[in-house]
């Protein structure tokens, strides 16, 4: 659309150089009064380049939103980045002032948070924070930014986008809310779109044409998709990250995780997928319970639930190439091989 | 000892052509839902999926009574709760309870996770302070949360162990109906497993009425009993949880099923793609409702409404022109290929 002001290329991004984004060893902690911090991120590297999508999946509780919000600067206290590095562009971003941030957020990086009611202030309407954001980053008028906002919510197929801009927060479906932070996220195109769930209030005619809009993005913009739905990863990723209590103990191709898992628990995650075959009295939960802050496990985090488990489990196991990609388990699953 | 009288129907929990409106920006109606029947038996799982924005939320908060009718009546063992102040309501809430969909905003921000999960059973006196607290700290760790939980905030906490608060408040008081809204949208499956035994657990046991919404139709077929799909504020196919997804007749519910994903790479080749734009609920189409985007749409459907017929005993469509959609790509497929890899 022409009214859209075109951004100066930040920085080189050809294929082969600088990635878009780069995460060094990241470690998020928590202090707890009278114990030990909790490491709600335990040392996770990755990187991104260039239209490329990467799915972070795993444990509800495992850090991915955590990793997410660490990006834009915004772990919510007491929590703290306390090692690691972030760079975007090619430009170091966990160390920067509150101004600096502010920019980098929706210019640099849009993102679709989980909770809704971060993302969206819920005592002015949709269509006044759609517009302060767009004029927050594009010189346009007040009337242009009513008819950005105006499309924003038109692509995300919002009915009566027109109408809903004056809609108040509270007045929206789930699903509606949610698309209204999507629009939000890529309203000043972004180089890299960080979705955070969201596609969890969205029936499946819908979250097909949120998937085409994110993929349409993907010539100028980079995208990490944190989900738990298997199917979404499988319909836009590229690589996939699996997460297990702070770490990413699994990463590759989405063609060779899903069908090849070499991490016990990823095989674990893919068996608990509901299919539609014939209706069972239970579904297959993996075992056990996820680690506690309490549990001080000096092994490998999923050793007490993984039926693989060998005394080597007490030990870490570091993240090896197996098969060109990363997973760190002492006694790796056969993968598609088996 | 049975201490419900369901209604003639056999229902716990029934709405009879349920119809709520708001008001939209400039004072014209906003149609959530627009005369919708809908009714749970004691020990059944009714799954409610369809269109987001098609009134799923509305039909659960008016059902809790959260939300006033335009009109119908809702009936919840035997009484007409239509009209019933907050007082009247008490002693009925305990016996009917309810996980919203978003629990970032329905958990007391300033509360403890233990005062949260608490507060059913002090308001309903379920005991002494030590029974109470023994109480939450089973509920907690049937939901899968760490032993500290009880003593922390909800903004400690991540999306999916938000949810799982919510579920072990509704769960405090053992129910004999539970309404839950998108209530494993937010956690991995494997925790998303554990969460369906436990609730599938407790209504062997309790004999619970559970109305669930759900986006993911798998899961949902997987728990319902029976199956109700709506369309801008109305249901638009109904049946039983096998019917519905084996043998879907309205087009709306086949292009549903068409676009849920596989975890399957190049799983998605046959994905049905709804043109024209989604529908609004204050200005609603003429004729049938779905007919703008429908593949099939004749010209009868641009000017007739079709009404919810019962085309078998307990399978209900709303369209003249049911089961003409072609069946959606075999979503069992993938399935049959892997157990006949695995099975060697
Ligand atoms: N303010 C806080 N204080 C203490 N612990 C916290 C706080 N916020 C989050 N945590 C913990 O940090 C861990 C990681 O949380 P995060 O939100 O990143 O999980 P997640 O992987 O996104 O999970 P989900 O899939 O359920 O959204 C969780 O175990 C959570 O309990
Ligand atoms: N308090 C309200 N004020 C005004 N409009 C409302 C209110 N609550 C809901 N609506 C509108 O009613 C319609 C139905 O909303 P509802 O939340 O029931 O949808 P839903 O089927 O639950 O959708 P989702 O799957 O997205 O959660 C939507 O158009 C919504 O914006
Ligand atoms: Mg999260
Ligand atoms: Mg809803």
């Amino acid at each position: 659309m022409s009214m859209v002001a075109e951004k100066e290329s930040t920085a080189s991004n050809d294929a082969a150089g600088t990635p878009i984004l780069s995460v060094r060893d990241l470690v998020v902690e928590f202090p707890r009064p009278n114990n030990t911090p909790f490491r709600a991120v335990n040392g996770v590297s990755f990187e991104l380049r260039q239209g490329e999508t990467l799915g972070i999946v795993g444990e509800s509780g495992s850090g991915k939103t955590m990793i997410a919000l660490s990006i834009l600067g915004i772990v919510p206290l007491p929590g703290r980045i306390i090692e690691g590095s972030i760079t975007l562009l090619g430009k170091r971003i966990d160390n920067l002032s509150l101004a600096e941030l502010q920019k980098v957020r929706g210019n640099d990086v849009g993102i679709v948070f989980q909770d809704p009611m971060t993302g969206l202030n819920p005592v002015r309407n949709v269509g006044s924070q759609l517009k302060e954001s767009v004029r927050r980053h594009q010189h346009v008028s007040a009337a242009e930014a009513t008819e950005i906002a105006f499309h924003a919510l038109d692509d995300v197929g919002i009915p009566a986008a027109r109408d809903r801009l004056k809609a108040y927060p509270h007045e929206l479906s789930g699903g509606l809310r949610q698309r209204v932070m999507i629009a939000l996220a890529l309203i000043n195109h972004p180089d890299l779109i960080v979705a955070d769930e969201p596609t969890t209030a969205l029936d499946s005619t819908i979250q097909a044409q949120i998937l085409d809009l994110l993929r349409a993005r993907l010539d100028k913009s980079t995208i990490i998709m944190i989900t738990h739905d298997l199917g979404v990863a499988a319909e836009i990723c590229d690589r996939i990250s699996v997460m297990y209590a702070g770490r990413m103990v699994e990463t590759g191709s989405i063609a060779d995780v899903l069908s090849g898992p070499r991490h016990p628990y990823t095989e674990g995650l893919l068996a608990a997928v509901p299919k539609f075959d014939v209706r069972r009295p239970t579904l297959v939960p993996i075992p056990g319970q996820p680690p506690t802050a309490d549990d001080a496990i000096t092994g490998c985090s999923f050793a007490p639930r993984c039926t693989h488990a060998q005394s080597k489990c007490n030990e870490r196991p570091e993240l090896e190439l197996i098969d060109g990609r990363p997973v760190s388990c002492w006694f790796p699953r056969p993968g598609a091989a088996g | 000892m049975n201490d419900t009288t369901p209604s003639s129907n056999g229902y716990l929990l029934e709405a009879v052509d349920l119809k709520v409106t708001f008001r939209a920006p400039g004072g014209r109606k906003l149609h959530a839902v627009d005369t919708i029947s809908i009714g749970v038996r004691p020990g059944e799982t009714v799954g409610l999926v369809g269109e987001s924005g098609s009134g799923k939320s509305t039909v659960a908060l008016t059902l809790m009574r959260a939300h006033e009718p335009e009109g119908g009546t809702i009936v919840f063992d035997g009484q007409d709760i239509t009209h019933f102040n907050e007082r009247r309501l008490k002693p009925i809430r305990p016996r009917l309870q309810m996980v919203f969909q978003d629990p970032y905003s329905s958990l007391d921000p300033r509360m403890t996770v233990r005062r949260i999960v608490a507060e059913p059973l002090k308001a309903h006196r379920f005991g002494t302070r030590v029974q109470i607290n023994k109480r939450v700290d089973d509920l907690l760790e049937q939901v899968g949360l760490p032993p500290d939980a009880a003593e922390r905030l909800p903004a400690q906490f991540s999306g999916g162990q938000r949810q799982r608060i919510a579920i072990a408040r509704s769960l405090a008081l053992e129910p004999k109906a539970l309404i839950a809204d998108e209530p494993v949208s937010a956690l991995d499956v494997s925790i998303q497993a554990q969460i369906i035994n436990l609730l599938r657990n407790l209504q062997d046991r309790l004999n619970i009425a559970f109305l669930v919404i759900a986006h993911d139709l798998a899961l949902i077929h997987q728990i319902s009993d029976r199956i109700v799909v709506m369309y801008l504020g109305e249901a638009v196919e109904e049946g039983t949880a096998d019917d519905v997804v084996g043998r879907p007749q309205h087009p709306y519910t086949v292009a549903l099923l068409s676009a849920t994903p596989v975890p399957v790479v190049g799983g998605d080749a046959e994905r049905i793609v709804l043109t024209g734009d989604p529908p609004s609920p204050i200005n609603r189409p003429n004729g049938c409702r779905f007919h703008p985007r429908c593949p099939v749409a004749r010209d009868r459907c641009r000017t007739d409404k079709p009404p919810l017929v019962e085309i078998e005993p307990g399978r209900k469509v709303a369209c003249f022109y049911s089961g003409e959609m072609p069946p959606p790509r075999d979503l069992w497929a993938h399935e049959k290929e892997e157990s006949a890899s695995t099975g060697d």
